[in-house]
């Protein structure tokens, strides 16, 4: 159930009784939810517990079986033209960067624009060297993905998804492939971006991003959503067992 | 589903390659063999050989050089022809075709000489002969399920009679025109009966004895197509020659009788054949024997 | 010594008119055209079949899969007979001109419709060296399934196929000298065929030429292959 009525211009994502079934397996139990405009949702919870299928059927990338999702007050469309504008307006980021492997960083990031908004190829340019410039990587832009490290690939990844001008950015446990010293250059720009207003759902590990980032969490396990509150609030006070004990474990090292 | 309906168009084809290059002779029911017999001489046949043999072919036996054989066999061909046996041969092999061998060079009577007499060699296998024999040519030397019949097959199993093997010691092997010589050479085969050419070139490689029977190069047309009555004849129209890849009929006629004919090569005979009926080719040529053998397949 | 001399005359003897009665060069000529032709039409109707095939139209995917597996199980042999038996002599198809124009084309047609489903299937393998998420993140920003085929996954595909390309035309290379079964008697096995004819004592000879015309002919294309699909592979 909403906890909370909102303004409909304000609900950027809305998902409503949302259910999911791989086969027998229930991945996605009762599932409702709403961000607003501005707002960081970071879900947390143990493996298989469907925070990545949730994050996926935001942009119907994973089709769901019974609920609704309303993107922008607008219904998810099935595959077709109208789905892929309204792709065009949502972000996303994945665990394992995804970048168009044959072509260089900067054609990764200026595709969307002049394929899909029809920008002009050298607006999208000047655009695109802004976008590199802001995530670091800026002397990156005639490479080829491969010639990457893992955290310029992904903040490659998410200037991709920044110059189509999303009103929402998805973010699949973007740090999780990624070696331990390269994961605080991808949240920095996460960070930043976070500040500079945009909507955003984080699926992660990072419990010290959540606790600085997130405006809300979202604690899901089983397919359910357990728990909603602040940072602070599910930190120090997990109301559920199930997050009583997945906190004691991760608090651990 | 898909693997079923590709064997059934896989059915189909090869029904289709059976149906046009077989002699289906034995398969007919009662009523309509009677009919046949009664047509061909009634009615024109579908297919008749025109004109007189233009060159000259001469059909011997294949041996190995190292051969002790060819006396023999000579012999053999001899009292074959004496007895009557060879001339009763023929005519039931061409029953129902017009057609009358080269009176000038059949029965043959001048054999070979056989060079190598100091030869050892007679069979592979003291049991049995193995006999090297076209599969393909109808009322020569064909392969019908597990029996062989034709011409060649009839004086082959003469011959190997007088040189002491009896029909079931007898083991029929397909020797097609590229693989004649190799056969004999390696002693895969110790005889060969395959509408076998006799020239120079291949006197290299191996011995010959008979010739057995004297052919020469026709043409074959569609019963009811008077145009056609010789080489030069193919020269007057837009005509169009059916023959086997690589073999030299054609190349004969294009050069030295009718250059403006067009000329189709095909893998076997039984393609001509088909292409002939379907007024896709105005003649076929070859020996005239196998042509004979061809349009008797279509008779009956 | 003198076989070879022997042979040697055997092979350059001229016709009355001056020409080369067996023109060995001219046939493997024929059959490299032949390869040139055929290959074109397989690619282009095997990347056809292949978008068909990954489509998500049911009716277009269980067409493509239906031609694939006719073409994979009938024997190249057999296509080319019903190019023969079928199309040429009871459909009576012409294209105008001469008969020998006719069956090169049919020729072309049957290798063509018979090594594009290897094409199709090679394609298909080539699609598989993609990673799904490519596929994902093309869909992710906007673009259109023909979109994120033409401009992700395809390209990256056929980088990825050229291995299994590259066996399928040298496979063709040999298989053009069933074009005979079509009529076609200016190639190879129609040449070595008239050659073994009248020059039965140098059978080993011939075949000989011909063999090594072909290996020849394969091996540079093989080690073409190798080098492009090492070149052209995309680095992930």
């Amino acid at each position: 159930m909403s906890t909370e009525i909102q303004d409909a211009s304000d609900t950027v994502v809305e998902l409503i009784d949302v259910q999911k079934h791989f086969g027998e397996l229930h991945v996605l139990k009762d599932i409702n939810l709403s961000v607003a405009r501005g707002e960081v949702v970071v879900v947390i919870g143990p493996s298989g517990s469907g925070k990545s299928t949730l994050c996926r059927t935001i942009n119907r990338l994973e089709p769901i079986d019974s609920g609704q999702i309303l993107v922008g007050g607008q219904a998810l469309p099935a595959e077709g033209k109208q789905l892929a504008m309204l792709r065009a307006e949502v972000g996303m980021v994945f665990q394992s960067f995804n970048l168009f492997a044959h072509k260089t960083i900067l054609d990764n990031v200026t595709l969307g624009p002049i394929k899909v908004r029809k920008t002009p190829t050298e607006q999208a340019r000047a655009e695109a060297f802004e976008l590199l410039d802001r995530v670091g990587i800026r002397n990156q832009a005639d490479k080829l993905p491969a010639q990457l490290s893992g955290g310029q690939q992904q903040r490659a990844a998410i200037a991709r998804a920044l110059a189509m001008h999303p009103k929402l950015m998805l973010f699949d446990e973007p740090t999780s492939a990624l070696d331990p010293e390269m994961i605080n250059e991808v949240l920095d720009v996460m960070t930043d971006l976070a500040q500079s207003g945009m909507t955003m759902l984080v699926v992660t590990h990072e419990m010290g991003f959540a606790r600085r980032v997130a405006n809300r969490l979202i604690f899901m396990s089983d397919g359910e959503i357990l728990e909603r509150a602040t940072p602070n609030e599910f930190f120090t006070n997990p109301q559920t067992d199930r997050a009583k004990d997945f906190l004691a474990k991760i608090l651990q090292h | 589903m898909n693997k079923k309906i590709a064997l059934a168009v896989s059915a189909l084809a090869a029904f289709a390659l059976v149906g046009t290059s077989a002699c289906s002779s034995d398969d007919k029911d009662p009523a309509t063999s009677t009919a046949a017999t009664t047509a061909t001489t009634d009615a024109a046949p579908a297919l008749k050989v025109v004109g007189a043999p233009f060159t000259t072919e001469l059909y011997g036996v294949g041996l190995p050089l190292d051969s002790s054989l060819c006396e023999q066999v000579n012999t053999a061909i001899a009292d074959m022809v004496a007895d009557g046996t060879w001339l009763a041969k023929l005519n039931g092999q061409m029953e129902g075709v017009l057609y009358t061998p080269n009176p000038e060079t059949n029965p043959p009577k001048d054999f070979e000489v056989c060079d190598n007499k100091a030869g050892t060699f007679t069979t592979a296998s003291s049991d049995t002969i193995k006999i090297g024999i076209k599969f393909d040519q109808p009322h020569l030397g064909f392969k019908e399920g597990s029996t062989y019949t034709g011409f060649d097959v009839d004086v082959a199993t003469y011959v190997a009679g007088k040189l002491g093997f009896t029909p079931d010691k007898i083991e029929w092997v397909e020797a097609p025109s590229k693989s004649r010589e190799t056969l004999l050479e390696n002693h895969q085969v110790d005889i060969i009966f395959a509408t076998y050419s006799i020239t120079d070139a291949r006197k290299e490689k191996v011995e010959f004895a008979g010739p057995y029977f004297v052919a020469g190069q026709d043409l074959l047309v569609r019963g009811d197509d008077d145009r056609i009555t010789g080489p030069e004849s193919l020269n007057e129209s837009d005509y169009k020659l059916c023959s086997v890849t690589g073999s030299t009929p054609a190349q004969k006629i294009k050069d030295t009788y009718a250059a403006d004919v067009e000329l189709v090569e095909v893998t076997g005979y039984g393609e001509c054949i088909t292409a002939l009926i379907a007024g896709r080719v105005d003649a076929v040529t070859t020996d005239d024997i196998i042509l004979a053998g061809l349009a008797a397949a279509g008779v009956r | 010594m003198e076989t070879l001399t022997q042979y040697w005359e055997f092979v350059t003897q001229k016709k009355p008119d001056g020409t080369l009665l067996y023109d060995v060069l001219g046939a493997f000529w024929v059959n490299i055209q032949l390869t040139l032709w055929a290959g074109a039409v397989a690619m282009v109707l095997g990347t056809i079949i292949l978008a068909m095939r990954i489509s998500p139209i049911v009716s277009l995917r269980a067409v493509a899969t239906f031609f694939t597996n006719i073409f994979r199980d009938i024997p190249l042999t057999v296509v080319m007979l019903i190019m023969w038996l079928v199309i040429w002599t009871q459909l009576g198809v012409s294209f105008g001109g001469k008969m020998s124009t006719d069956f090169y084309i049919l020729a072309i047609i049957g290798l063509g419709l018979y090594h594009a489903s290897f094409i199709a299937e090679a394609l298909r393998s080539g699609v598989n060296t993609v990673p799904l998420g490519q596929a994902e993140a093309a869909r992710a920003i906007g673009l259109t399934f023909m979109q994120s085929a033409r401009m992700i996954v395809l390209p990256q595909a056929f980088r990825g196929a050229i291995a299994p390309i590259g066996n399928t035309i040298i496979a063709l290379i040999k298989n053009t000298t069933v074009a005979s079964v079509m009529g076609v008697a200016t190639e190879t096995s129609a040449v070595m065929s008239g050659m073994i004819e009248t020059g039965a004592n140098f059978v080993l000879l011939i075949f000989l030429t011909f063999a090594i015309g072909y290996v020849l002919i394969v091996i540079p294309v093989g080690m073409f292959f190798t080098w492009a699909s090492r070149i052209l592979a995309v680095k992930r």
